[in-house]
């Protein structure tokens, strides 16, 4: 079981710049294709604001502040805590690997212990940091794993129109590593970036939304600054999650090499 | 009252509408009868969960409701696996059954549905609030963000939301430079060295005697699904067996087990016993009835009554959405035997008005008119004992009181409108009474028995000694009473050969038994429920529980505990590569903070069973052996006791869970019987007064109507015959039975000695009049509830056996010690008048 995942996995997901592609593409593999094409930033750096609410309405909050740079084969991303109080400082680096045959490494820091450890295991259908997104939500994954088929040529939201395509994992090793039996994918035909997701949840059958809000432009990078996710099971919400993610920045001088390091990791905010 | 004469005008009159309108009144009858059998079919639930039984005693069922809103369903499915657990073998078949239970699926109704949530107004149950934190964000959806009936379809997706076993047991462990986060079978290595693999799973508190048997020859695997009714829980229960069964292999032995199989073994039990139940009420009826009125509209109308009483019962409590239980499953029964009483006291004066050369429209209007009175004031007394379960804490018991007053009342008025309009079509005959006058038969066996019970205290020496032997029972039954117990055991129902009995007892042996105790616990402090002080306090409450030994057993009844405590304690220990000196709740809030700001991420789903979002609500939760309810209350006193020692100041701790549930009932038993048995004394005895127009007769009345409860429930005591749900409304519903006798016996007494004011003639007559048709009204009742013996539960056995005891009981105390009262109270006098031919009122 991973414990920490870097966040710049999702930022990637997000951040996607436009692309030129018919409006009346029917094609749904292309329009995925054209959606995971895109470069990304890089160096960037974000504050990120999770609120994990339940059915009842009680609600955990937690601020990190995260920074990520791409490096051949993969992203680094160095995740420290700002709040809470009494975890602040708690810290997490990762190392992404674009192969996904290969095992992410990650190292956790905990002030109390003043010492990093190594943390292994990994499953991607897991939650991440107790919200309603799972790993698998927040990593890339790869085309050719999936079957596209495009649902409806035109819907909106947002007042934006989308291409509303579900895609079914090809395999059960590919079904069971995610937990989605399919998910349902708008993509902003504008922006070809997906503004929301719909996904069934194998086990205990349940419904997963996804909504992909306050879209800006950063570094002419569409970066969706709010994500909102409910779980439900037989009409009545499960959990549901919000993540704001504020001061979003690209291409910044200041993340370094050294920026992942344990020792970095130790020194945290 | 000398002014009474042998038929009532009222009844009269009713008897004559009756006659006129028989055939609507028939057809209405059928077709309400056939409305509430179709009610009954579709919607009739059978429910015999302790929470049903909890539901009404101090706010528990609510507290249970709250706790699965909290942390979800708290009875998994169980299915345990006998073998050489770590063998290769064993352990690919053990993977191969949890991926197939991963993956199980039904197509179910009542997916999610709580039964708070269907009848949480009617049972008074407050469920928290959904609250819609995301409202308006998921518009653009086409379904609102909430799904849509059509959304799975025939598509996949499983029941299932949780296996655990130890395929996948989740295990924290140091690696050489941090920590590891695992299934305990996730390393391929793992398998191929079992005997390693036995050692570390066997050392482990989390595992061993919780997941796998001390020996290693039993594991089991608990499935968590999601909500669902009783009936839905009974089909996943015997699809989940099926799919099991497939991999039962040598070796490799699997059976059912868990608490939701344990449910469908007492629901199916009481169903079929309820099948059963009415099969054998309905041959004893038609026997009894052939024997009484030798011919088949005796036996029709009779049989009629009774069956519709129960159908129209049955189709209320549909209606009003009351479930059969173990304790409303005496109803059909009890209904049978209550309601042929009335029928037999009509039936027989019509044989008797024929038999005096009436014809058949007048036999019913003499029969009617003259049994209305009695039959309607002993339907009263009846229904009074049975309302008074409206005063029980419990609902389920309420509802028995509630229907079978219903019930009772419904078989009165089929025995005053359709019992006589199906008499109203016997042309020829008189219900096998012959053509002898009455006066002129052969004394027989009855004759016998009341002449042997009118000279018991006919003199002064036999009246002491009657009534003195009545005080000496009175006092030894006082002293078994004493003895009584309340022991409340659904495992002993279904008897010790059951497999579900014997699978519960498995559990509890090899892996922690089926049950748990829980406490929900709120901080409203800085950290909630991350407080280093409350999760120390948890973790010195582990011990506490664990250590206890039940004072009647000698050992200790909880056989693990789980807690945020062992959560942290496991993550401080891997955190410090492994040291047991560190599976410690650290004694600083930061170190504590930080191990549960790890297990949050690396485990949130198993955090949202342990703790809410806001972390600011918990649970303790003590697995614990299966006792009889009422060995838990020590154990709960105990835990409670530790949760004051322990837990911080301004820390809410409330105990929970389904045992609670039962042990909170069998508590509120006792009060239960206590209040209704009282209201329905104090009803009782205004209604005698009332009925008898006599203070000191209608509390003289009371002595034969609590003497039999008295020895029932002495000798109960000294039998050692335990108190339980099934058998804890003996005295409500013999008291109601009783009182008919009385009324019976006093109302001829009475009539009488106005008439004449001769004690002993009045007796005599009351003997001649209302001796006979007590007799057989009580070997009918008898015999109805020597019906329950058919039973297959002990319990039910034992219930008809003591509540047919308790009638002839009552018969004897009427015949015997109630004409010694009566001699006692009236100073004998010289008759004035002829009793033979003063007005009196036919039985």
């Amino acid at each position: 079981m991973r414990l920490f995942q870097p966040l710049s996995a999702l930022l990637l997901l997000l951040a996607l710049p436009a692309l030129a592609i018919e409006s009346t593409e029917t094609d749904a593999r292309k329009v995925m294709e054209a959606v995971d094409a895109q470069e990304t930033g890089d160096k960037q750096t974000a504050r990120i604001e999770i609120t994990i609410t339940d059915k009842a309405g009680r609600e955990r909050k937690r601020t990190l502040v995260t920074r990520a740079m791409d490096f051949d084969g993969g992203t680094r991303q160095l995740l420290l805590f700002e709040a809470p109080a009494d975890v602040r400082n708690a810290g997490l680096l990762s190392v992404n690997y674009d192969d996904g045959d290969k095992t992410d490494d990650q190292w956790l820091y905990l002030p109390s212990l003043a010492k990093t450890s190594r943390i292994s295991g990994s499953d991607r259908s897991g939650s991440f940091m107790g919200t309603d997104l799972t790993y698998a939500d927040m990593g890339g994954r790869d085309l050719d794993d999936y079957e596209y088929v495009m649902v409806e040529q035109s819907a909106s939201v947002d007042g934006e129109d989308c291409w509303v395509i579900e895609s079914r994992p090809r395999d059960e090793e590919e079904q069971k590593e995610t937990g989605y039996l399919k998910s349902h994918t708008w993509i902003s035909k504008e922006k070809l970036i997906p503004l929301q997701t719909k996904a069934w949840v194998i086990e205990g059958k349940k419904l997963k939304y996804t909504k992909f809000g306050d879209v800006r432009s950063v570094n002419d990078i569409w970066v969706p600054h709010k994500v909102v996710v409910r779980t439900v099971k037989d009409g009545s919400a499960v959990s549901s999650s919000t993540l704001v993610f504020s001061e979003v920045a690209f291409d910044q001088e200041d993340v370094k090499e050294s920026d992942f390091t344990e020792r970095r990791l130790e020194q945290g905010l | 009252m000398s002014d009474r004469s042998a038929a009532n005008p009222l009844f009269v009159a009713w008897a004559r509408f009756v006659l006129k309108a028989r055939v609507p009144l028939i057809l209405v009858s059928l077709a309400i009868t056939a409305w509430f059998a179709w009610v009954s079919y579709e919607k009739l639930e059978v429910n015999n969960t302790t929470e049903y039984f909890a539901v009404g005693n101090d706010g528990i069922a609510d507290r249970l409701e709250e706790f699965r809103d909290d942390f979800g369903r708290d009875d998994l499915f169980a299915i345990m696996v006998e073998g050489d657990v770590f063998s290769e073998p064993f352990l690919t078949r053990l993977e191969a059954l949890h991926a197939d239970l991963e993956g199980f699926d039904l197509d179910i109704e009542s997916r999610g549905e709580r039964r708070a949530d269907r009848m949480g107004d009617k049972l008074g149950i407050q469920r928290e609030v959904e609250v819609d934190a995301l409202a308006g964000e998921f518009d653009d959806f086409g379904d609102g963000g909430w799904g849509s009936e059509d959304d799975w379809g025939d598509e996949g997706g499983t029941l299932v939301e949780e296996v655990i076993s130890l395929v996948n047991v989740r295990q924290t462990v140091p690696t050489v430079d941090g920590i590891q986060v695992q299934g305990l079978l996730d390393d391929p290595a793992a398998k191929a060295d079992p005997a390693a693999l036995k050692a570390k799973a066997l050392a482990d508190p989390m595992i061993r005697g919780n997941l796998v048997g001390p020996e290693g020859q039993h594991t089991v695997l608990l499935v968590r699904t999601d909500f669902m009714n009783e009936d839905d829980s009974a089909r996943v229960d015997e699809a989940m067996e099926d799919l099991a069964r497939t991999h039962s292999a040598d070796g490799f032995a699997v059976s059912m087990t868990g608490t939701p199989h344990l449910n469908k073994a007492l629901n199916s039990l009481v169903v079929s016993d309820m099948k059963r139940l009415v099969g054998v009420a309905a041959i004893v009826m038609i026997l009894l009835l052939v024997v009484l009125f030798r011919h088949p509209v005796g036996v029709f109308g009779p049989f009629m009554v009774v069956g519709m009483a129960s159908v129209w019962t049955m189709g209320a409590m549909a209606l009003y959405g009351a479930p059969i239980t173990l304790v409303s499953n005496v109803l059909p029964a009890f209904l049978a035997a209550v309601g042929i009483g009335d029928s037999i006291h009509i039936q027989s004066v019509f044989r008797e008005s024929r038999n005096r050369g009436m014809d058949t429209e007048q036999a019913i209007v003499a029969a009617v008119g003259s049994t209305g009175t009695p039959v309607v004031f002993t339907t009263i007394t009846t229904m009074a004992g049975l309302f008074s379960f409206k005063f029980a804490g419990t609902v389920a018991i309420q509802e028995m009181g509630l229907f079978g007053a219903f019930g009772v009342g419904v078989a009165m008025l089929h025995s005053l409108v359709f019992l006589p309009a199906v008499l109203s079509f016997l042309r020829e005959g008189n219900l096998g009474g012959g053509a002898t006058a009455e006066g002129e038969r052969e004394p027989d066996l009855i004759d016998r028995l009341l002449d042997a019970a009118m000279a018991a205290s006919a003199t002064t020496t036999g009246r002491m000694r009657t009534l003195g032997v009545g005080a000496v029972v009175v006092a030894l039954s006082i002293v078994g009473m004493t003895m009584l117990r309340v022991y409340h055991n659904p495992l002993v129902w279904l008897g010790s050969d059951a497999e579900s009995t014997r699978g519960i007892e498995l559990m509890d042996e090899k892996v922690g038994g089926v049950t748990s105790v829980n406490v929900l616990i709120t901080s409203d402090s800085e950290h909630g429920v991350k407080d280093q002080e409350l999760l120390a306090g948890l973790d010195k409450l582990d011990d506490w529980v664990l250590e206890w030994n039940h004072p009647e057993f000698g050992e200790p009844i909880a056989t693990s505990t789980t807690s945020l405590a062992d959560v942290v304690k496991e993550t401080n220990r891997a955190l410090h590569g492994g040291d047991p000196a560190f599976y410690v709740v650290p004694d600083d809030q930061r170190a504590t903070s930080d191990a549960l700001l790890l297990f949050e991420n690396a485990g949130p789903d198993q955090l949202s069973r342990i703790a809410t979002a806001d972390l600011r609500k918990t649970h303790f939760t003590a697995r614990v052996i299966w006792l009889d309810a009422t060995g838990y209350l020590p154990f709960m006193d105990h835990l409670m006791e530790g949760v004051d020692k322990f837990l911080p100041d301004g820390v809410d701790a409330r105990p929970t869970g389904s045992i609670l549930s039962v042990v909170t009932v069998v508590n509120a038993i006792l009060s239960d019987l206590m209040k209704s048995f009282g209201a329905a004394l104090i009803a009782i005895t205004i209604m005698m007064i009332v009925l008898l127009r006599d203070l000191r007769l209608g509390l003289l009345a009371m002595i034969p109507n609590l003497l039999p409860i008295a020895f029932i429930m002495g000798f109960m005591g000294f039998m050692g015959i335990t108190i339980d749900l099934t058998n804890l409304l003996i005295a409500s519903i013999v008291i109601g039975i009783a009182v008919d006798d009385t009324i019976h016996f006093l109302y001829q007494f009475q009539a009488a000695h106005k008439a004449t004011g001769d004690v002993e003639g009045a007796i005599a007559h009351a003997m001649e009049h209302a001796g006979r048709a007590m007799v057989s009204t009580s070997v009918v009742l008898s015999a109805g509830f020597g019906v329950y013996l058919a039973s297959n539960l002990v319990s039910m056995q034992r219930f008809g056996l003591l509540v047919g005891f308790t009638c002839v009981i009552a018969l004897v105390v009427d015949l015997v010690i109630a004409p010694a009262l009566l001699r006692t109270m009236y100073a004998p006098t010289p008759p004035q008048k002829d009793v033979e031919h003063a007005p009196v009122p036919a039985a």
